[in-house]
């Protein structure tokens, strides 16, 4: 059996050596307050996704965004609003999976309660034309 | 005695919970967004034929039922073959009055086409003149659904008249003995408006069914939630969606909020409004319910353009006893207090054994009442 391949190679010994060595350093940290022991999987995560957007949502913002994408595209809303009700469909699969969701469910709902799926109809406004330079 | 909760409001969860409310039992029911209800097309397929196990009588009793619970629809026993806003001729058990009159309309009548709104309707009906009229109130309403062009007579009292005189002169252009119009003439008291326009045109008058998106589905939807209304103060209903549930401690969450119950109803519906799900295997979500078939497949991968009906998968479903309680492997229900109705039940296809209406209603009326003995102690042994 070669010493590089067996079961005790000299490989294995050192990782095991390497990891005895980061147990024992985290240990050792953690005792004296160096760790980040106040700080859970939670915080790590965030530090890593929230710049990108994927923050974990609250039980309230998920049924929002259940709300958002539940359009059934019944074409109601073409009886009271100017947009084709082909536009609030997309809108509303689109926006229930984008950071935009935010400015739509923080804004005071304004669904008409001709919507039987409740879909809040601002997420097919136009958005204001940008000022002319 | 603590309510009995339905989860779900469309046909099945609304008949159940109705049922219930007229047993004196009172009731909760928890419902989120519509399902297939706004899909319905106006016509009932009841399967009387693969619900053969039922005594007609009682099938008579439930439908009574249903008539007194959703007068506006003014539901007509057919059967009767009616022609769609596809031109595509349905035979349909029970259908409201709008449509119904569809299958007396003199031969010669011509299809109304209302240009600028919905499709080319006229043009499919096979075996009818084709008559085109702008929509008087909306002219140019170019893509609009016939949804919104009801829901504009709903809010126009002038609407109809001006229908009618629209109508009037193009029948004068070019005579025909009746009129076969789309599904617009409103969502709520269509019958009457039916009737109004029948009288100032001169002619018979009526509604072709729906297709997906449906104005009759609509109507259905609307008249559900006006008998969900009537049933107050037995009715409590609570909107949102179940988070969680506890069959051991029969609780559950909606939101934040914990409803307790003696009795389940589960009218969650099937894969379109999530009542059964598929993640590699079709599962019912909020119990893990045994299902039949067992079926390793996913849904989205399964419906391919080649093969777009796949009748194993649109069978499988919740396994129940004759009572609609969930069973085990070994045909023992899970829970005595626990039932599944409407499309969430196993081995019936509602569409190819056209009985989608007929099992929603009837499971819907049987697992209530018996829900009802059971909280009242009357249950059988």
């Amino acid at each position: 059996m070669s010493v590089l391949s067996g079961p005790w190679s000299m490989t294995r010994a050192k990782s095991f050596f390497y990891l005895a060595v980061a147990f024992w350093k985290r240990q050792i940290r953690r005792a004296v307050g160096l760790g980040r022991r106040d700080e859970g999987g939670v915080a790590r995560f965030l530090e890593n996704y929230a710049p990108e957007g994927m923050a974990p949502l609250t039980l309230q913002r998920e049924l929002g965004l259940q709300q958002l994408g539940g359009c059934i595209q019944c074409g109601l809303c073409e009886a009271v609003g100017n947009q084709p009700a082909d536009r609030v469909a997309a809108y509303s699969r689109a926006i229930a999976m984008s950071a935009d969701a935010a400015a739509v469910l923080g804004a005071a709902p304004t669904t008409p309660a001709i919507c039987p799926a409740g879909v809040p109809l601002q997420v097919a406004r136009p958005a204001p034309e940008p000022p002319t330079p | 005695m603590s309510a009995v909760t339905v989860i779900g409001a469309g046909l099945a969860g609304t008949v159940a919970a109705a049922r219930l409310v007229h047993l004196g039992v009172p009731v909760r029911l928890i419902h989120d967004r519509p399902g297939v209800t706004p899909m319905h097309g106006g016509g009932w397929l009841l399967g009387l034929e693969t619900l053969a196990g039922v005594p007609a009588a009682r099938m008579d009793e439930v439908l009574a039922f249903l008539e007194g619970g959703l007068p506006e629809l003014a539901l007509t026993d057919g059967p009767f073959d009616l022609l769609d806003t596809d031109g595509v001729v349905r035979e349909v058990d029970v259908a409201p009055a709008s449509h119904a009159a569809g299958a007396s309309l003199p031969p010669g009548s011509a299809a109304v086409d209302l240009l600028g709104l919905g499709h080319p309707f006229a043009e499919m009906c096979k075996g009818f003149k084709t008559l085109a009229i702008d929509w008087p109130t909306w002219p140019g309403a170019f893509g609009r659904s016939y949804a919104a062009a009801a829901q504009r007579l709903e809010d126009d009292a002038t609407g109809l008249d001006a229908l009618a005189e629209a109508l009037r002169a193009a029948l004068a252009r070019q005579p025909a003995p009746g009129l076969l119009l789309p599904p617009v003439l409103g969502l709520t008291a269509v019958e009457a408006r039916r009737a109004r326009l029948q009288a100032a045109v001169g002619v018979p008058v009526a509604e072709a069914l729906g297709t997906v998106p449906s104005t009759p589905g609509l109507r259905l939807w609307r008249a559900l939630a006006d008998w969900r209304a009537r049933l107050a103060p037995g009715l409590t209903l609570v909107e949102g969606r179940v988070t969680a549930l506890d069959l051991k401690s029969r609780s559950l969450l909606v939101g934040h909020d914990r409803h307790p119950f003696d009795a389940l109803i589960l009218a969650t519906g099937g894969p379109i409004p999530g009542g059964l799900t598929s993640a590699g295997s079709v599962t019912e979500p909020l119990l893990g319910l045994r299902i039949t078939p067992e079926l390793a497949c996913d849904w989205q991968r399964s419906v391919r353009p080649d093969r777009p009906y796949d009748a194993d998968l649109f069978r499988a479903g919740v396994a129940v006893d004759a009572a609609f309680r969930p069973t085990r492997h070994d045909g023992r229900p899970v829970d005595r207090r626990l039932f599944a109705v409407g499309d969430l039940v196993a081995g019936v296809d509602a569409v190819a054994d056209r009985c989608g209406s007929g099992l929603a209603i009837l499971s819907g009326f049987i697992a209530a009442e018996a829900a009802a003995a059971a909280v009242q102690g009357k249950e059988a042994p």
